[in-house]
């Protein structure tokens, strides 16, 4: 379990970028994080990946404070997964996929490791671009590269920030039911959507930010997280939204 | 890549022939000619221009851009600006030429320069601060740099001895011993087999600090290693060699066209052709104006600058 208390953010100012949340995210589910644009969800998932600083309050990891575990370490528990990438140099969709493996090998790969990107790629449905330079590639294959390279690191904890982006609408589909039956086998998985359908569809709990303060935190199907998401996005929900039969494959 | 490999080392074995025979007076391969004068100069280049280009192709992957390079982020201009000011205060003979360990003055001037270029060059600790940033504050640093040196060598020549720092600083292998052969040879190989041994490691960095981060790889010493293997790079080949220019950025990139970005090829295909190409522009340096020595940064920046320039022509119409 990951369990955040009292997150802050700030640029050691005056401005604080996310303030005071607190969040369980217990084992073995699908955790998704909503809110407006600029509400501070990818501050809040780089804080919880020990990427920000000037952090205030502490996250503990299966029991363990995360500032006591070194890089390595939490590089085992918990795989980062940006919403953005930019390859300067054309390594090639093996290379970046193997990277997801450094923790496990640290620059000198085994079979193993071999064997678990070939399948990481699979997955995805990379095998026939593995030997391609990620600079020649689409923004949704690039993106489904670095999934990639998320899923090959096989962490306890997999944190993403906007999965979704760039990739059509079935590729996002199958993307979250693959998330999804990850978290079935034991993983857990926290994630930022901009989809809040998508996230209805498929969260077991929801947090829902807005203004850098946590507006909402639960299970997905209490009622009153639509009340909470309603008033956050300021729209009114209907219950067409969040129907899992809508995205049939 | 065994071929490549063959290639460009067959260019370089040429090459050195070549400049080991050919002199102001034609071919002559008079042996004590060769080994007291000709050889130890070629020696010295060859290591020069290899130091220069490993440096380069750190320097693109410290700064995630394949246009850095030490000429390009102010760190050369660093290392010549802490040799003109050594020059300056050896109050007695104001010599470059006799000054004492000028390595030590010019890896620390690299160093200086390459922690403000790190600091304010759009190199934020969250990664990728993009080309506008690297150009321009690269030009803002250099200009300074130059500033300096021009102030220490205008002072010098007022007391009637700034040729010497003047043809040091243009880039010349002029009369080279076999100590400096010795000095650059040793410390390039060393400094270069480390950096080769990190090159994985830095593989993994060109997905920016935090993508490096979470997989494991402590960023920060990984870039303070980075900085001081570049800095003794420039300042050792810029202490016996002076400047030269764009070899750090033609040279990996040239090898990169032919091997792909993977330091572990980079590194040793870049040292050769940076050793080919700086022993080449000597040559030519030492053959064209004959009896009279040209600089040989003068030469490699009239080779460099256009191709640099046609990289960011490409770049823009790519």
């Amino acid at each position: 379990m990951i369990d955040a208390r009292h997150l802050s953010v700030s640029n050691r100012k005056t401005t604080y970028f996310i303030q005071d949340i607190s969040a369980q995210f217990s084992k073995g589910q699908c955790h998704i994080i909503v809110g407006p644009n600029g509400s501070g969800k990818t501050t809040f998932l780089k804080a919880l990946c020990q990427l920000q600083h000037h952090v205030e309050g502490a996250i503990d990891i299966d029991g363990q404070s995360a500032r006591d575990l070194n890089e390595l370490a939490l590089a085992r528990k918990i795989s980062w997964t940006e919403s953005e990438h930019h390859s300067p140099f054309a390594y090639t969709v093996k290379d970046i996929i193997l990277w997801g493996r450094w923790p496990h090998h640290q620059g000198h790969p085994s079979q193993i490791d071999n064997d678990v990107v070939r399948q990481a790629a699979e997955t995805m449905g990379l095998t026939d671009k593995l030997h391609r330079a990620v600079t020649t590639l689409s923004l949704g294959e690039r993106k489904k590269t670095y999934l990639a390279k998320s899923i090959a690191s096989d962490t306890p904890y997999m944190i993403l920030d906007e999965p979704c982006g760039s990739l059509d609408i079935k590729a996002s589909v199958e993307l979250m039911q693959q998330l999804r039956q990850a978290a079935k086998s034991g993983k857990t998985i926290i994630m930022s959507l901009h989809d809040i359908d998508l996230a209805l569809c498929f969260a077991d709990t929801m947090t829902i930010l807005k203004n850098g303060r946590l507006a909402w935190h639960g299970p997905n199907e209490d009622k009153n997280c639509r009340i909470a998401l309603s008033h956050a996005f300021d729209m009114r929900l209907n219950e067409t939204w969040g129907n899992p039969n809508k995205y049939q494959i | 890549m065994s071929r490549v490999f063959f290639l460009a080392t067959f260019i370089l074995l040429f090459v050195t022939a070549l400049a080991a025979l050919w002199g102001a007076s034609g071919f002559n391969p008079g042996a004590d000619i060769l080994w007291t004068v000709r050889l130890p100069r070629v020696v010295t280049a060859l290591f020069s221009g290899a130091a220069v280009a490993v440096a380069g192709a750190l320097s693109q992957s410290l700064f995630r851009n394949a246009l850095a390079s030490p000429s390009i982020t102010g760190t050369e201009s660093g290392a010549a600006f802490a040799l003109a000011l050594a020059t300056l205060m050896t109050a007695s003979t104001n010599d470059t030429t006799t000054l004492q360990h000028p390595y030590i003055y010019t890896s620390i001037g690299a160093a200086a320069a390459m922690m403000i270029a790190i600091t304010f060059m759009g190199f934020s600790i969250n990664g990728y601060g993009g080309l506008g940033h690297l150009l321009l504050g690269g030009f803002a640093m250099n200009a300074l740099l130059a500033a300096g040196t021009a102030l220490c060598v205008g002072i010098l020549m007022e007391r009637g001895n700034g040729m010497s720092l003047y043809h040091w600083l243009m880039g010349s292998f002029s009369a080279r011993t076999w100590s400096h052969a010795a000095v650059i040879g040793s410390g390039s190989v060393l400094i270069g087999l480390i950096a080769w041994f990190q090159a994985p490691t830095l593989d993994a960095l060109s997905m920016g600090d935090d993508g490096a981060k979470s997989i494991g790889i402590r960023v920060q010493r990984v870039r303070v290693t980075q900085v001081i293997l570049i800095s003794l790079l420039v300042g050792l080949s810029l202490s016996v060699g002076g400047a030269l220019p764009f070899i750090g950025l033609i040279a990996p990139h040239f090898a990169r066209l032919v091997v792909g970005p993977h330091l572990r090829l980079l590194i040793p295909i870049s040292a050769l052709f940076g050793a080919s190409l700086t022993v080449f522009a000597d040559m030519i340096a030492r053959v064209a104006r004959a009896p009279i020595d040209m600089d040989v940064g003068i030469l490699t920046t009239i080779i460099g600058a256009p191709y640099f320039l046609w990289l960011l022509w490409r770049k823009e119409n790519a």
